[in-house]
């Protein structure tokens, strides 16, 4: 444990460097989320100038499924994505031998080569900030309880979300490449998931993005249970038994996947 | 110019792409499904509005808007994101030792790199134009128009991102800045007839919205009215002017530009 604790300072320590290397670019990164959360509620201001609902959701229930919506993408896309590109760029060009070949735990490190902490809060606080004052909170009813099985559930749809996408990228072991097959889940993810309410879905699609592909756990169901539409405990009960079934599933195939990794290189 | 060069370059990155059959298959799911889940998108809007929304003609919209966008790398900036990472990598130092023109070399190694994106789009404009067939000869004309106009505007907004790396290096921030603002503001996310009518009107004399808005539109057009002369003249103004300017912007930054290594 002590290992892997000093093993993630030197990471986080590592991607603080390689992120603050471009000062411009910090400040470009800040811009870019500002202007994509300003852009992204004027579009869900011209939306509702033309609706009345968006799938029984309000304007401010709408902007609460984003704000949960954007949790979920820094976590994502500012982390582990990366991390998961890199591992399917490591197998191509073989280099995943430099890992395989150290004393370091491979899974570990996969999913933790880069930790961007600073990066994804300097990124993140901005857009959560915006949306949070873009909320009319009067406008919605929250009880405690729901808020607190809501937030255990976003938790374990973000936790759900990296498993899926690193199952995903493993057959680059058994086909050299996958990065457009990661990317296809992904937009299958951002979009079942993340444009539209949970309740936008028929009774058939609800089953398959939330136990099979399960992009509707971490927005969302979360996003109801919080505003009180679906029941608290069952959707906890579902969220928690389809992580556990997906983080079996990630020890089973890369345990597989390494038997049939081959290099021919380093 | 050796065109035959340049479209051997186009061949050769379109072949480098071609190498992975399941990952070709899933980069054509992807397009789909986008499309798709677009489709899904605005048939829940339809069924919460306020008045009745024509799904097919709103489906059709977008099918045009993106494939033109694709076709003209305005949403994407491939070019751009070519130029990007040529620099980023240093690769570009390869490229400046070569007899090519560089911006016809990266024109087309992007084209070559994404052109089963463009086969796609080619076929999306294609279902579009025929659930929203042109109204006549005026329409088409009025279309080629602004898609020439679209060309100029999007090759140098692509060319500007690539400019812009020679002077800071990584510019991912400000790309994605200028992608969220286009994306919006173009009506490539919601169609600029769903903004208020004041703001509609001001986003029209800017080039934003002649990237992919507006050709589209002019597929509805049975006449040349004063609004469409106006439209056509601050096209055209915008395309020549910014044209001009990001030439020269990039003629500046690559006589600064400074490589090490390679």
């Amino acid at each position: 444990m002590k290992y892997r604790l000093n093993l993630l300072k030197a990471i986080i320590k590592n991607s603080f460097y390689q992120d603050t290397a471009h000062f411009v670019n910090n400040w470009g990164n800040i811009l870019s989320v500002v202007a994509y959360m300003l852009t992204n509620i004027l579009f869900i201001d011209i939306i509702y100038q033309n609706i009345n609902t968006l799938a029984g959701y309000q304007r401010d229930e709408m902007l609460l499924f984003s704000l949960l919506s954007q949790i979920w993408f820094f976590i994502l896309l500012g982390i582990f994505y990366k991390n998961f590109e890199i591992l399917i760029q490591s197998v191509n060009n073989g280099q995943l031998d430099l890992i395989l070949s150290k004393p370091i735990p491979s899974l570990f490190y996969t999913f933790f080569r880069n930790l961007n902490i600073f990066g994804i809060t300097r990124d993140a606080m901005p857009s959560i900030i915006i949306l949070w004052l873009a909320i009319d909170w009067s406008n919605i009813q929250i009880e405690t309880f729901s808020l607190f099985i809501g937030i255990i559930i976003l938790i374990l749809g973000i936790a759900c979300s990296i498993l899926f996408n690193f199952l995903v990228c493993l057959p680059v072991f058994w086909i050299g490449e996958s990065l457009s097959i990661i990317d296809l889940a992904f937009t299958i993810e951002d979009n079942a998931g993340h444009v539209f309410p949970f309740e936008g879905w028929n009774d058939f699609w609800k089953v398959v993005f939330t136990a099979f592909l399960p992009a509707a756990i971490a927005s969302g169901i979360s996003t109801s249970v919080i505003l009180g539409k679906l029941p608290a405990l069952e959707m906890l009960a579902v969220s928690l038994i389809v992580t556990i079934i997906f983080l079996i599933l990630v020890n089973v195939l890369w345990k597989l996947a390494l038997k049939n990794y081959t290099s021919a290189s380093s | 110019m050796d065109l035959s060069l340049y479209l051997k370059i186009v061949k050769f990155n379109f072949l480098v792409y071609l190498t992975y059959p399941l990952e070709i298959a899933a980069y054509i799911a992807k397009y789909f499904v986008r499309i798709v889940f677009l489709f899904v998108f605005w048939n829940i809007v339809a069924q919460g509005a306020k008045y009745e929304i024509d799904t097919k003609e709103l489906f059709s919209y977008f099918l045009l808007t993106t494939s033109i966008s694709d076709i003209l790398m305005n949403d994407n900036t491939n070019l751009g994101r070519t130029i990007r990472k040529a620099v980023l990598r240093n690769n570009i130092s390869q490229v400046l030792i070569k007899p090519v023109r560089l911006i016809g070399f990266f024109y087309a190694q992007t084209i070559g790199m994404f052109s089963l994106r463009l086969i796609l789009s080619c076929i999306s404009l294609i279902i579009g134009l025929i659930l929203n067939p042109p109204q006549n000869l005026v329409s088409i004309f009025l279309f080629i128009l602004f898609i020439i106009e679209a060309f100029f505007i999007s090759f140098s907004y692509n060319l500007f991102e690539g400019a812009l790396s020679f002077v800071l290096t990584e510019v991912t921030g400000i790309k994605n800045t200028m992608h969220h603002i286009t994306r919006v503001l173009s009506g490539q996310l919601v169609p600029l007839s769903f903004f208020p009518e004041t703001i509609k009107n001001i986003l029209l004399l800017t080039p934003i919205p002649i990237m992919a808005y507006t050709p589209v539109t002019a597929l509805k057009q049975t006449e040349i009215t004063s609004e469409i002369l106006i439209q056509l003249i601050v096209g055209v103004v915008w395309s020549v002017l910014i044209t001009f300017l990001v030439l020269k912007f990039w003629k500046k930054t690559l006589k600064k530009y400074d490589a090490a290594g390679n």
